[in-house]
């Protein structure tokens, strides 16, 4: 692409492929209905693989093993190329021969996806470049018009931030990438502050928050911590704390609870020198609820069910 | 004087490499895992290391050439992963292509090790693609599917019809696409309705009819390659 002179160099992937790609392709490609679908298989399971190897290395959780694309009976009914990221939904993966200008997507594929990514295959099908992606279905989609790899993660983005946290879940022992033990996110001598409550409760977890550009180098750590002493119910503490290496939270930086109603329930907001704001709260299970985090114009939600 | 000229400039263009990887690396790492800045960060930063001129080559006198490159794909595959995964853990008073080279004849020792449990083979590229091996397994379960859309013991595929539409039933669709191996864009046109809806009938009926079609065929649909 140029542009005025300048070379504008489109961001995209690329994946060796050796034994472990071309051997699973192979196996896949077994379960052709007839001989001309298998070479169509393959290529299809090799451009997969290379968006799998890319979703981990941008560290989603896939689930490919379970998805229809490894599914026998799929596979002889339909052509599909699918690839599962957990709690996310289901992203084609076509693959482009060299010298095709097309990203060609068949009607068998054209509902339940969050995307089609377009993957070149290199002739010694020993390279994969993943190019960009559609987000919508065409039968045929000029591959200048792909949107690019940064859309993508901006695009997945918004989709795991719509998609709430399942707090029961996590009393079951599940947790979603992303949430980490605290240890992980304070200091020791955060750890031994937040620790001092710290009895009855179940599972505690925490994710980074960044602001963005407000607040450019400030992170912070948001903290999730469970008590469920009835069948019912679940005890909820909400806490906000500087990330570790920073001693106190910025005046004015505020956590909001809010119903799924969209109802502001319950508000904290940090004064001079806190080191920590917290809220806490119960829920009945198959509630909804949202935390907000806000700092001037920057805010960042998150979901939850219980 | 001309080749050492070339070394010179080779040697510059390099270390500028390095230093744009190595500010790559810091960049990641300031970023929460997950973050579209660390995302970002990684997808260009795993861009300069495919295309570095220092990346390593272990054993490479160990091997016949067309060999040593799969091998080594392998191997460079796993440390693109470990580097986006790991890449906390690099330490950046070190030069970035050093950490990744350290790993990369880690990975390259697992992938000899896993190689030798494993058959040998020659991969294929796009023009020699071939699958006219015959395969009898395959061949068996083909006629056993055949068979049961066929019979279909409890008339469950033919019960299933597009709203409206009784002749369309899920087991005349399965039988022209399986058997008959036509296209949906036929088989819509023959039909007189519109793509979208047959496939749309098709995928669900299939998915809600899958614990049938397993339960008579079991045996012969195992599940496809595992890792």
């Amino acid at each position: 692409m140029k542009i005025a002179n300048q070379t504008v160099e489109r961001l995209t992937f690329t994946v060796p492929l050796s034994f472990k790609a071309h051997a699973i392709a192979s196996d896949c490609a077994r379960h052709k209905t007839h001989p001309h679908k298998a070479k169509k298989i393959y290529l299809q399971t090799l451009a997969i693989y290379a968006v799998n190897v890319y979703l981990s290395c941008m560290g989603f959780e896939t689930e490919w093993e379970i998805s229809d694309s490894r599914n026998p009976l799929m596979l002889k009914f339909m052509d599909v190329a699918d690839l599962d990221i957990k709690n996310l939904g289901k992203l084609e993966c076509r693959p482009i021969l060299e010298d095709t200008e097309i990203l060609q997507i068949p009607p068998d594929v054209w509902e339940d996806r969050i995307g089609y990514m377009a993957v070149e295959l290199d002739s010694s099908l020993k390279q994969a470049t993943i190019l960009g992606f559609a987000r919508k279905p065409a039968p045929e989609i000029p591959l200048t018009q792909l949107k690019s790899l940064e859309e993508f993660i901006q695009y997945m983005s918004h989709l795991r931030q719509a998609t709430p946290v399942n707090l029961r879940h996590w009393l079951e022992g599940i947790v979603e990438a992303g949430w980490r033990g605290i240890e992980e996110l304070l200091s020791p001598e955060q750890l031994d502050l937040a620790l001092e409550y710290r009895e009855a409760i179940e599972i505690t977890r925490g994710r980074q928050i960044n602001l963005g550009m407000q607040l450019a180098d400030k992170s912070f750590a948001l903290i999730v911590s469970l008590t469920s002493e009835t069948e019912t119910e679940v005890d909820i503490r909400v806490e906000l704390h500087p990330m570790k290496g920073e001693s106190k939270l910025p005046p004015g930086l505020q956590l909001i609870i809010i119903h799924e109603s969209g109802e502001e329930l319950f508000y904290a907001e940090a004064r001079k020198a806190d080191d920590l704001i917290q809220l806490e709260f119960s829920a009945e299970f198959g509630e909804c609820f949202s935390v907000a985090i806000t700092f001037g114009e920057a805010r960042v939600t998150q979901d939850f069910q219980v | 004087m001309v080749n050492q000229l070339v070394r010179g400039v080779q040697q510059g263009t390099s270390t500028t490499i390095e230093r744009q990887m190595q500010r790559l690396a810091i960049e990641a790492q300031k970023h929460p895992a997950l973050s579209p800045q660390r995302q970002i960060t990684l997808n260009k930063l795993v861009r300069e290391v495919m295309r570095s001129e220092c990346i390593a080559r272990p054993q490479i006198n160990s091997w016949p050439p067309n060999i040593y490159e799969d091998l080594h794909n392998e191997a460079l595959q796993r440390t693109l992963v470990e580097i986006c995964q790991k890449i906390d853990s690099y330490h950046p008073e070190y030069p970035f292509m050093s950490w990744v080279n350290y790993l990369l004849k880690y990975r390259f020792l697992n992938v000899v090790r896993d190689r030798y449990s494993s058959k040998t083979v020659n991969l294929p590229c796009l023009e020699n693609l071939d699958f006219s091996t015959p395969d009898s397994e395959m061949d068996d379960e083909i006629a056993m599917l055949r068979d049961f859309l066929q019979a279909d013991p409890e008339n469950l595929l033919k019960d299933e019809s597009l709203r409206g539409r009784p002749d369309i039933t899920f087991q005349y669709l399965a039988w022209e696409r399986f058997v008959e191996d036509k296209t949906w864009e036929v088989l819509a046109a023959e039909l007189g309705i519109s793509l979208q809806t047959l496939c749309s009938f098709f995928n669900r009926k299939l998915r809600k009819l899958m614990p049938y079609f397993q339960k008579y065929l079991q045996d012969s649909l195992p599940n496809a390659a595992g890792d």
